[in-house]
């Protein structure tokens, strides 16, 4: 089979350029599968590991999917809150290990400010195992220290130390700033490519405070805003919260709090697993996932024709070919094989090349694509699904291979050792 | 002596026509023999030879080569056969042009253990014998070494392809009109070194053209229409003979 080798090789080399683009174009349907597969396993499992290691997201009563949105993405509000009370009151079950609880509602410049207690700084975890640490300073322990994302940091170039005021309302452009009671940036957490780096956090007592003056949603009115100090002295016990995070002690009791919880009398909650119903959202968002797919397997494919095309337009001039072959004693069969070759080595030289492109790239762009959407693509391992889509890839074309290798076999069937031309 | 080739009764018509363009009662070649075919441009020449080479199946008739009846055997068989026995040249284009002259030459024994085996008994190596030949065909290999075979002359090319007809010393040499692109003072030099090798080893040469200036050296002359009773010659071609 040497020779069959050594002539589909001399075949390619004796058309370099239609073969380079052949196998250029190949390389990048290769390059563009198997990196779209990345970055969709990366982005599914950056967004599935926003939240981890909580049992349940308790509510008030709404959709699962915008209570784990606001809760957890921070994206969008709730209708409700829920009381203080049954926050307390299932605080107390003695199956629940720990709670974060979660008070939405305010901003600043765009980013969303969470109420929570100190249970968040020690409890939270995403991705998997990984707990909120601190880039610089320390967590909120006076009243008016607020605690944010490296985000929000770096946007707005802040540092532990520095003066913010908080808006109320959770608008990019805010209506009405709490600018008589400002905050002192107590500290900066770490990179955790969640929402948490867009967040900026205070206690929750902070949050009554900001609010204790307001009637009726409405601003105090000029001379009847309690000054910043009094309030330090104040008992600041605060009358809702938006949600709250759940650990149980045995995740085997999770359905049996979970149905207790939805079926709470006093006030109608919700509360839900937070791994399914990512799984639901992300069953949603996949759909611009499907069609990124989609779009790569039509490159795909246009790379196959382009692959057959480049093979059928040398037909005609390589009859002679054949039939010198066929003179030397060559098999009808090795006609057709050598078409086989030439395809299954365009190939190989096609994906191995998409799969160096592909390396090089996530080398280089995936640091960027850490930092900016803490997406993690990691360097290039293949998995299952690759060496799927690579031997499709390999069948793919030697099917259509088998397209111009008829078509020669058939040529050089009526040939014979004649060819006029 | 010895009949090396022996076509009986021999009928053929391409698929596509209704009339017998060949139906040839008797054609014997000896061993060692020059044979010399010619006939009008048409008269199916090139398709006799490939009848001959295995290529082509008559539809009935029988076709002898070295006491085999190739008739008889598939085509696989004959195709082995053509590469162990048979070694061709043709009008022109008759290289492979992604390989060089040497490798061209070659090539004929990586179809055939039997003319790699001959190789063998003869020379250390394939292209020991590849370039001896090309030297007895008055060509120096290392100036083919450097060049492409699209930058070699007709001429020249027509000496890579005997060479490669010779190599591993088959018993029957088929040519296709193998001057008829080369000019007349070249043509007669060429047909000097492809009698001078096919004598060294007794080799049958069966060799078709137009060209009758050429004939006289040959053995044994054919017009192909004498042999062939099958007349499907238009009213012009047979004014032309
Ligand atoms: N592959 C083929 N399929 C069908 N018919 C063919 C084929 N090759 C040749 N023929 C027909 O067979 C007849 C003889 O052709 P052939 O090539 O054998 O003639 P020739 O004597 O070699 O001519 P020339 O001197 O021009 O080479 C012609 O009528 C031609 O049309
Ligand atoms: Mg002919």
């Amino acid at each position: 089979m040497m020779k069959l080798l050594k002539i589909a090789k001399g075949s390619l080399l004796n058309r370099k350029a239609t073969a380079f683009l052949t196998i250029l174009s190949i390389a990048l349907s290769v390059t563009l599968l198997l990196g779209i597969e990345r970055v969709r396993s990366g982005a599914r499992k950056s967004f599935e590991s926003t939240v981890s290691g909580v049992d349940l997201i308790v509510g008030a009563r709404s959709g699962p999917v915008s209570l784990l949105l606001y809760s957890v993405f921070r994206i969008g509000n709730a209708t409700n809150n829920i009381s203080y009370q049954s926050f307390n009151e299932l605080k107390k079950n003695e199956l629940v290990d720990w709670t974060i609880p979660i008070s939405l509602g305010d901003s600043h410049r765009g980013h969303r400010v969470v109420g929570t207690n100190s249970n968040y700084f020690k409890y939270y975890k995403y991705a998997g195992d990984r707990k909120l640490a601190f880039d610089k300073g320390r967590k909120f322990e006076k009243l008016f220290d607020v605690v944010i994302g490296k985000d929000v940091a770096e946007r707005l170039r802040y540092k532990v130390g520095d003066k913010i005021t908080l808006s109320h309302g959770s608008g990019d452009v805010s209506f009405q700033e709490h600018a008589d009671k400002p905050f002192i940036i107590s500290g900066i957490l770490e990179k955790t490519g969640t929402p948490v780096d867009k967040s900026v956090h205070v206690s929750l007592k902070a949050i009554t405070a900001l609010h204790i003056d307001w009637l009726d949603g409405g601003p105090p009115r000029v001379g009847e805003e309690i000054l910043s100090t009094k309030l330090n002295s104040m008992k600041l016990e605060p009358a809702e919260v938006t949600a709250f995070f759940v650990k149980l002690k045995s995740n085997l009791s999770v359905f049996k709090i979970q149905r207790e919880i939805n079926n709470y009398e006093n006030e109608a909650l919700l509360a839900i697993l937070p791994g399914v119903t990512l799984r639901s959202l992300w069953g949603t968002i996949g759909l611009a996932e499907s069609a990124l797919f989609v779009v790569s397997i039509l490159v795909y494919i246009v790379s196959l024709m382009g692959l057959i095309i480049s093979l059928l337009a040398t037909l005609n001039e390589r009859r002679r070919e054949m039939a010198i072959l066929r003179s030397i004693g060559a098999k009808k069969r090795f006609i057709f094989l050598v078409l086989i070759t030439e395809t299954f080595l365009l190939t190989l030289i096609g994906v191995l090349i998409g799969v160096i492109i592909l390396y090089v790239g996530l080398l280089t762009f995936s640091p960027l694509l850490e930092s900016k959407m803490g997406i993690t693509l990691g360097l290039f391992t293949p998995t299952g699904n690759d060496y799927f889509f690579i031997s499709s890839i390999f069948l793919g074309s030697l099917l259509s291979s088998l397209i111009p290798a008829w078509m020669a076999y058939r040529n050089s069937l009526a040939d014979g050792l004649i060819v006029k031309n | 002596m010895d009949i090396i080739l022996n076509v009986e009764n021999l009928k053929f018509s391409w698929p596509d026509s209704a009339e017998l363009l060949l139906d040839i009662e008797s054609f014997k070649v000896r061993k060692g023999e020059k044979i010399f075919l010619h006939g009008p441009s048409g008269s199916g020449k090139s398709t006799f030879l490939n009848l001959i080479a295995g290529v082509l199946t008559p539809q009935s008739g029988k076709i002898r080569i070295l006491n085999k009846e190739l008739t008889e055997w598939d085509q696989q068989a004959r195709d082995q056969f053509r590469g162990d026995h048979m070694g061709f040249i043709f009008q022109m284009f008759n290289l492979l042009p992604y390989f060089s002259a040497m490798d061209n030459v070659t090539i004929a024994c990586e179809f055939s253990k039997i003319k790699l085996g001959r190789v063998l008994q003869v020379s250390s190596s394939l292209n020991a014998e590849a370039e001896r030949l090309l030297q007895e065909l008055k060509l120096n290999p290392n100036i083919l070494k450097n060049k492409k075979i699209v930058q070699l002359s007709v001429g020249q090319q027509q000496r890579v392809a005997t060479a490669r007809a010779l190599m591993g010393r088959p018993e029957i040499i088929i040519a296709d009109e193998p001057t008829s692109a080369l000019d007349a003072n070249i043509r007669s030099s060429f047909l000097k070194l492809l009698f001078q090798e096919c004598e060294k080893f007794g080799t049958t040469l069966i060799f078709v053209s137009h060209d009758l200036s050429l004939a006289k050296d040959f053995d044994q002359k054919y017009l192909l229409s004498e042999i062939n009773k099958a007349n499907t010659l238009e009213p012009m071609e047979k004014e032309l003979i």
